[in-house]
């Protein structure tokens, strides 16, 4: 009698605490962001934009910019905000689930192979402003604009150098492979460490190879590229490639470096700048926007990989872009947005806080900080860049920064590097699908 | 006395040794500390020296700009309501799969043992939730740490009730009580030692997690408080020494849980007598 | 006695058994299927495609490599974790004087997550890192190690710092375990005139048997599982070095292909499951039950 009884009690109970927890969602869901819930507070529309932890300075998403297009428009845009190291596998698992954000801001070369640019992100040709941008390949692929940007500054990879280091020692910038080993020989005598190398983030390790591939396929077999994406030739094809790999071990081998490649990583680099420890580093221009943040008075630039003779500076693709999932619920309302941050005033408000290079016909680039003028003037306008590899990669490369990894080890030669990164590219370009392979 | 003597010196001997053992435990931790309380220079050292001021400020940023108080009432809520339905459900659950020995119990048994070696998938766990349509919400991500440790709890109760004798069940039977009543009132106190370890392990594995949150909370106001770490991976550096005071603050209400439960473990020793 | 056993009513299994059903069951299931197929994000199309993920997993060099970390990892965690937690239950179970402050400093490291001890532990490991540091003010420089960028002792670097997290944690079930066993057995024993290392081993271990099962499966399942520790402190590197199956998987995912990486993770259940069901078995029918 007594069990019986309380079974049904137990049962009750059980069957309470369901429908406690389904209706409490329905009231957590004020909490939540998911788009069925955002539209029925009172009307108000609120855009997601999902953006990396690591791009929180981006000025697309400052408060100020926000405030106002909600004071404008009445749509109030809400950030997620995702954790660096996570930003393409929750993107990728968001678009896998159809819980699309409605802007994502995110690296255009990256979106064509991680996010599958063409499938789910919103062609942007006929949009307002898309008339007025200057330079419309830096935001689109395939032939059509995807994304958006108010700069088309790419950034650029080579030789980070420390200029009031080189001038103290009475250095030139050098144009080839010869007298880059000359100068570290000189900066080793002078006991600053010519070269940090950060290895421990692998594709750090692929600055120097991408940076010296494109230059010499640019100069000397402009169509390897794209025989390469159809399995006409193999990167073992050509013997300079291997070249240069032994150039940028033999840096470690000479004692250029720092002892620990393997352990020391990327976010000490800037802490070894300020220190003045290290005199070089190969890496993108980025870096020299971290150290002047941290010490202003601090004078990097950067000049060309010196793997032949007067190569020319890579070129990243244009990072940063803002994109609009298809199968964002209010395509509407997102484009709306980008509008705004294209209005002449909004857009060149952010071009002069940011010092960017104007990517629109009306507003004008402000003064360039020193190293990014240099860049323009010595590299930029004398044509003297070319885009590095990563440009015409269609396939995830982490299997190249690991296979460089294992070279510093001690346990590949430059020809078995290749070779395995051969055999893992026409692996996975099949398993894409891509043609010929 | 030649042999309590002996039992005196064996004991100190261990303690002595034991004491030298616990410095291996000690000393990365005392850098954790001393580190939250450097310089962002000075820390790169990543030594045991101490700081050269303390940098109280450290805390006080961390908690400013991880927004400390709002994650930690998140962490609060999320861990101690999913530990509370979690332990409750599988000690329940526990108890009779180890009472009842039939071919059904040991095939429910295997079925949540299971659950410990099967891996988690988000995509099709997200697609499971958007069904129910409560995706993005604080419940769906109590139920489902709820459901992520039910295996582990399962386990770790049957084998510690099955040391609690039948007969103190047959006992209360006897006399009237319920099955409820033998669960709550008899077995659970005894298993008071048990409880402790699985409450404070289920409560420390949700408050850790730094997954879930990630895919399921899209709204990063509801972020739990170990995701505030990422606010201190700068764009080009680390600053280790708000990263550790962010480790510090965060781990602190796990290791008071863990002080305050452990009067309990401890307490198990009542349980032994009991048998007698 | 029958009556009784109906008293134990299966209602109370309910609570745990529907949440756990709908929140873990259905979706790991759903994603077995997966394995299946082609399963890739930058295509819509999904093809069933039988064993072919499988057959490309037994032709990878570095899965093979994987697979032997994970063994070597599970098999030092789960001797380290245990054999220390059960001397450190054994000490701390002793009238000892600072017997409460010892047990929660020993505890300690296994509240901290594993993100935290591997970015404690990452920076102390570099070749002119913290520990090495700490040898050679000891005198003792002749070990210092490439701990984490040697490849051939990477995956047992990563394995003593997961015992130094964990190996509180088995203390803690082992001393749960202790103090249940009934002291009334070891006076018994006394009077018999027993040695300490007899009861130890006649008393002591067997009635210890659930905590050592749950330990044992525990340290296994968790060791041939492993992921978080070598992700954050090497990420499977420097190369390949690493690489366990946990993280293979990872590599997999980021190659873009989804299908093959849930099609590993299925072989590690598979495998997971035949090592650990039957010593489950067969621990629980040694277990003693009053």
């Amino acid at each position: 009698m007594k069990t019986i009884k309380r079974k049904k009690a137990m049962s009750i109970i059980l069957a309470s605490i369901l429908s406690i927890s389904l209706t409490a969602c329905g009231s957590g869901g004020t909490d939540s962001g998911t788009a069925a819930g955002g539209d029925s507070k009172g009307g108000k529309v609120t855009l997601e934009l999902a953006i990396s932890k690591s791009s929180q300075d981006s000025a697309f998403i400052q408060q100020d910019i926000l405030d106002a297009f909600e004071k404008q428009t009445n749509i109030r845009v809400n950030l997620q905000l995702i954790p660096a190291e996570q930003t393409t596998t929750v993107l990728q698992t968001k678009l896998a689930v159809d819980e699309t954000p409605d802007i994502i801001q995110y690296n255009l070369a990256s979106a064509v192979t991680d996010l599958n640019l063409e499938r789910n992100f919103e062609i942007l040709d006929n949009e307002p402003w898309a008339s007025r941008i200057v330079n419309k390949d830096v935001l689109s692929s395939g032939g059509h604009l995807y994304s958006f940007h108010v700069s088309q500054d790419t950034g650029m990879q080579g030789v980070v150098y420390n200029k009031q280091i080189f001038e103290e020692l009475g250095l030139s910038i050098p144009t080839n492979y010869e007298e880059f080993l000359a100068i570290c020989e000189k900066i080793k005598a002078s006991g600053i460490t010519p070269v940090f190398m950060p290895y421990k983030d692998a594709w750090a390790a692929n600055i120097w190879p991408a940076a010296a591939f494109a230059d010499f396929v640019a100069k000397n077999d402009p169509t390897f590229f794209d025989e390469l994406n159809s399995n006409k030739k193999k990167w073992s094809d050509i013997p300079e490639f291997k070249t240069f790999l032994e150039q940028q071990y033999e840096v470690y081998t000479k004692g250029y470096t720092n002892t620990d490649v393997l352990s020391d990583s990327y976010d000490m680099a800037v802490g070894k700048f300020l220190n003045k420890e290290v005199a070089m580093m190969f890496m993108g221009d980025w870096l020299i926007e971290g150290v002047a943040e941290q010490d202003p008075n601090m004078e990097l630039g950067v000049f060309p990989i010196p793997s032949s003779d007067n190569a020319s500076l890579g070129a990243s693709p244009l990072g940063g872009q803002l994109f609009i999932p298809k199968k964002s619920k209010h395509l509407d309302e997102a484009k709306q947005f980008l509008d705004y941050i294209a209005s002449k005033d909004v857009a060149q408000q952010i071009v002069d806080s940011k010092g960017y290079v104007s990517n629109f016909s009306d507003v004008t680039t402000p003064e360039l900080p020193a190293y990014k003028q240099d860049i323009v003037d010595n590299y930029i306008t004398p044509k003297k860049t070319v885009l590095t590899t990563d440009a015409y990669m269609l396939v995830d490369r982490s299997e190249l920064y690991r296979l460089l990894q294992d070279q510093f080890a001690g346990g590949l030669s430059p020809e078995e590097v290749l070779k395995s990164w051969d055999e893992k590219f026409s692996q996975l370009m099949q398993d894409k699908g891509v043609e010929g392979f | 006395m030649g042999y309590t003597r002996k039992l005196a010196i064996r004991n100190y001997i261990v303690e002595g040794f034991l004491i030298l053992a616990s410095l291996i435990v000690l000393l990365p931790l005392v850098i954790l500390i001393f580190g939250s309380f450097k310089t962002s220079a000075e820390v790169l050292s990543f030594s045991l020296s101490f700081p050269e001021t303390w940098q109280f400020s450290n805390y006080v940023r961390v908690f400013q700009e991880g927004g400390l108080s709002r994650a930690f009432f998140n962490s609060i809520l999320i861990t101690g309501v999913s530990s509370i339905i979690n332990i409750v459900a599988s000690s329940a659950a526990a108890f009779i799969l180890a009472r009842r020995e039939t071919k059904l119990s040991g095939t429910i048994y295997m079925y949540f043992f299971m659950g410990l070696i099967a891996p988690m998938s988000i995509i099709t766990t997200i697609r499971v939730v958007q069904g129910l349509g409560f995706y993005g919400s604080i419940t769906s991500v109590i139920l489902i740490y709820a459901a992520l440790n039910t295996a582990f709890s399962v386990f770790l109760y049957s084998g510690f009730i099955k040391t609690i004798p039948r007969a103190l069940d047959e006992v209360a039977f006897l006399e009237g009580a319920s099955v409820f009543g033998v669960f709550f009132r008899i077995v659970t106190p005894l298993i008071l030692p048990v409880n402790a370890t699985v409450a404070i392990m289920v409560f420390m594995s949700v408050w850790n997690d730094i997954t879930i949150p990630v895919y399921f909370l899209t709204d990063s106001s509801t972020w739990t408080m170990p995701l505030s770490i990422y606010n201190f991976y700068g764009k080009y550096s680390r600053d280790w020494n708000l990263i550790f005071a962010n480790l510090v603050l965060t781990s602190l209400p796990v290791f008071i849980l863990y002080l305050f439960g452990q009067k309990y473990i401890v307490s198990g020793l009542t349980a032994g007598a009991v048998k007698g | 006695m029958k009556r009784t056993k109906n008293l134990y009513s299966y209602y109370m299994i309910f609570p745990a058994l529907i949440i756990y059903s709908i929140f873990f069951v259905v979706p790991a299931l759903a994603a077995f299927y997966y394995s299946f197929t082609d399963w890739r994000l930058d295509r819509l199309e999904l093809k069933f495609i039988g064993w072919d993920n499988f057959e490309k997993i037994f032709s990878d060099k570095t899965l093979i490599l994987a697979l032997k970390n994970t063994a070597i990892f599970a098999i030092v965690t789960v001797v380290g974790k245990n054999v220390i937690g059960l001397l450190l239950a054994v000490g701390l179970n002793m009238r000892l004087r600072t017997k409460n402050l010892l047990r929660a400093i020993f505890y300690s490291p296994s509240i901290l997550s594993i993100l935290v001890i591997s970015i404690l532990f990452t920076p102390m490991l570099r070749t002119e890192g913290t520990i090495n540091n700490l040898l050679e003010s000891v005198g003792l420089h002749s070990l210092s190690q490439a701990w984490l960028t040697n490849p051939s002792i990477v995956i047992w670097t990563i394995a003593i710092v997961s015992i130094w997290q964990s190996a509180g944690f088995q203390m803690a079930i082992y001393l749960a375990g202790l103090q249940s066993i009934s002291q009334e057995y070891y006076e018994a024993a006394k009077i018999d005139g027993a040695s300490s290392w007899r009861s130890f081993f006649k008393i002591t271990l067997p009635l210890l048997l659930p905590a050592i099962n749950i330990n044992l499966m525990l340290t296994l399942i968790g060791g041939l599982k492993v992921f978080s520790e070598v992700y954050v402190m090497t990420g499977g590197g420097p190369g390949n070095a690493s690489q366990v199956v946990g993280t293979i998987i990872l590599r997999s995912f980021g190659e873009g292909n989804w299908g093959l990486g849930t099609a590993v993770n299925t072989l590690l259940f598979v495998v997971v499951t035949i090592i650990a069901i039957p010593l489950l078995i067969f621990m629980r029918r040694k277990e003693v039950t009053e």
